[in-house]
């Protein structure tokens, strides 16, 4: 797979501010990133590296091989970006201000997409025909969607995008990055908060903690890392020892019910469990949340 | 792409454009209204008589240039409130780089395959065509108030003279643009950029005026930009027009050259 997004001991200082340090990652075609980590820990301050508008203090960041600082042009000229939060020219109709956008970016934009974009995203023609200042933040969240999926990108940064959206527009978004990423294999940098949509979107999630980047795991590894909680419920007390498998631990014990946490696979504690007088098994899964709490507690 | 971004720029300074202009022209017809009053009653000396005796001193003979009808509607052009209206408004205009950098609008133009000295180009050239439109604002009015409102008999100014004053403002006024252009590069706040080449314009007007009247003052005023306006000196046929015309040109060209290395260069 060829490599998009790539950066090399990154770093940015504002002065004694650390803004991202030493920050290597590889983003290949086709993939959806999710960018994670607290408020201020550096994912915008690297979403403005790679867009070229931050000058990197080391390090260097390259967009399909093209350095984001010293061959900017290049390294923009298929980039669609929603910021995090959506800037916009007040005294413009939102009409106006996809138009000029439009004429700005790399190609022309297609009509027809266009059209679809809005009906999607649920802008009318009465939207479109207002100005700006007086949309919602929703709203403007929504033409900051579509200003970035309009010119048909290979590569979409978006910082926080569903950050205003209601469940269905959220809903919507989801859809469109499945598509894209499925019929046209766009390259998707995604920050996010939002870990149940970084869990459904992604393939591979970098959580960044102060500046640095503490972990790259596919959403598939975080949950093989993460231990799955299984609460065992038996019909009639049992009282002999539970038994001993590597990657099981037990959390509570009470005569019809152990509640253990399991790493790896079921198996061996399912085969185990064959003899006992077995009610119920109820496997939970580890959500991404778990796993960045984990790492933030380290 | 450029013409969409110059195109943006100039909407976006539309309405204070229009109103500066109007106010501007209105000014110009209101000093040929004056002028003409003055003509009709022959009351120009008593204008010099009128004169306190500091402003005689400090005028000299550019008194008597100025009470006549041709050198009052010139007057127009040198008066403080148009020169620095048609300065401030030139500083303003050329801030507009800082106003995206602070508003985020800028990360939305820079993440489209746009080069970062378009941005400057684009500012430059909106605020210089905008600076030349005030000044043919000012001067249609010139013309306008002198075809409906002269009285009969009167001389007109020469169109060279009012041109030169016209030109020399404009030029006065890039100046200042491209001063303010270098301070959008160093500041994180419009208001502040603006300020700062606002309130340095002034300083160096009172430069000159204080120079006038204030021997000590005088070696320094080759500072100001407004030295190399001479109006009465222009109006009277004896101002070394293109070498001051060059000399306002130069520091425009050096600052707008450092306003380029440094907006290429800067974090945004």
């Amino acid at each position: 797979m060829a490599v998009i997004i790539h950066t090399e001991a990154l770093s940015k200082y504002y002065g004694p501010v650390v803004g991202v340090e030493n920050l290597s990652l590889d983003v290949e075609a086709g993939e959806v990133f999710g960018f994670l980590g607290a408020n201020g820990s550096g994912k915008t301050t690297t979403i403005r590296l790679l867009l070229g508008l931050l000058r990197p203090t080391s390090g260097r960041a390259a967009i399909q091989g093209a350095d984001c600082w010293t061959e900017g042009l290049r390294a923009r000229r298929d980039v669609g970006y929603l910021p995090g939060e959506t800037p916009i020219y007040p005294e413009m109709t939102a009409a106006a201000y996809l138009r000029y956008l439009g004429r700005i970016g790399p190609r022309p934009v297609s009509p027809a997409l266009l059209e679809r974009l809005l009906r999607r995203f649920d802008v009318s023609e009465v939207d479109l025909g207002r100005r700006l200042r007086d949309h919602s933040h929703g709203m403007k969240r929504k033409l900051g969607i579509v200003q970035a999926l309009m010119t048909e990108p290979m590569l979409l940064v978006l910082d926080e995008p569903t950050t205003g959206l209601d469940p269905l527009m959220i809903e919507a978004f989801c859809q469109t990055v499945e598509e894209l990423r499925r019929d046209r294999g766009v390259t998707i940098f995604l920050s996010s908060h939002v870990l149940s949509e970084v869990e459904r979107l992604c393939n591979r999630v970098g959580l960044i903690r102060r500046g640095s980047l503490a972990s790259v795991q596919t959403i598939e590894d975080i949950h093989m890392i993460l231990p799955r909680r299984v609460t065992v419920a038996f019909a009639t007390p049992v009282d002999g020892a539970t038994p001993s498998i590597p990657g099981v631990t037990l959390v509570s014990r009470e005569p019809r019910r152990w509640v253990l946490d399991v790493r790896g696979p079921l198996a061996p504690l399912v085969s185990s469990l064959s003899g006992l007088p077995l009610r119920d098994l109820e496997v939970g899964r580890r959500s991404l949340e778990d796993y960045i709490l984990k790492l933030y507690s380290e | 792409m450029f013409s969409a971004l110059v195109m943006r720029s100039l909407a976006r300074t539309r309405n204070l454009f229009i109103v500066l202009a109007a106010l501007v022209a209105l000014f110009q017809v209101l000093i040929v209204v004056v002028a003409s009053s003055f003509e009709t009653s022959r009351s120009f000396d008593a204008l010099i008589a009128l004169a306190p005796a500091v402003v005689q001193r400090s005028l000299g003979s550019s008194l008597g240039v100025l009470a006549t009808f041709t050198g009052m509607v010139m007057m127009a052009y040198l008066h403080p409130i148009v020169v620095l209206t048609v300065v401030q408004f030139a500083a303003f205009v050329a801030t507009e780089p800082v106003g995206e950098v602070e508003t985020w609008l800028v990360d939305l133009v820079l993440a489209r395959p746009i080069a970062r000295h378009w941005i400057v180009t684009r500012t430059l050239v909106v605020t210089f065509a905008l600076t030349v439109a005030l000044a043919v604002a000012m001067l249609l009015a010139t013309w306008g108030g002198l075809t409906l409102l002269a009285p009969a008999g009167a001389r007109w100014p020469a169109v060279s003279t009012v041109v030169s004053l016209a030109v020399h403002l404009v030029l006065v006024a890039w100046c200042f643009g491209a001063l303010g252009l270098l301070a959008a590069t160093f500041a994180r706040r419009r208001g502040t950029a603006f300020a700062f080449v606002a309130v340095t314009a002034v300083c160096l007007y009172l430069l000159i005026a204080i120079a006038d009247a204030w021997t000590p003052a005088a070696p320094f005023r080759w500072i100001s930009p407004f030295h190399y306006f001479r109006g009465f000196a222009i109006i009277g046929g004896t101002a070394p027009t293109a070498r001051n015309l060059f000399v306002l040109a130069v520091p425009t060209v050096a600052l707008s050259a450092l306003a380029y290395w440094r907006f290429a260069r800067q974090d945004l």
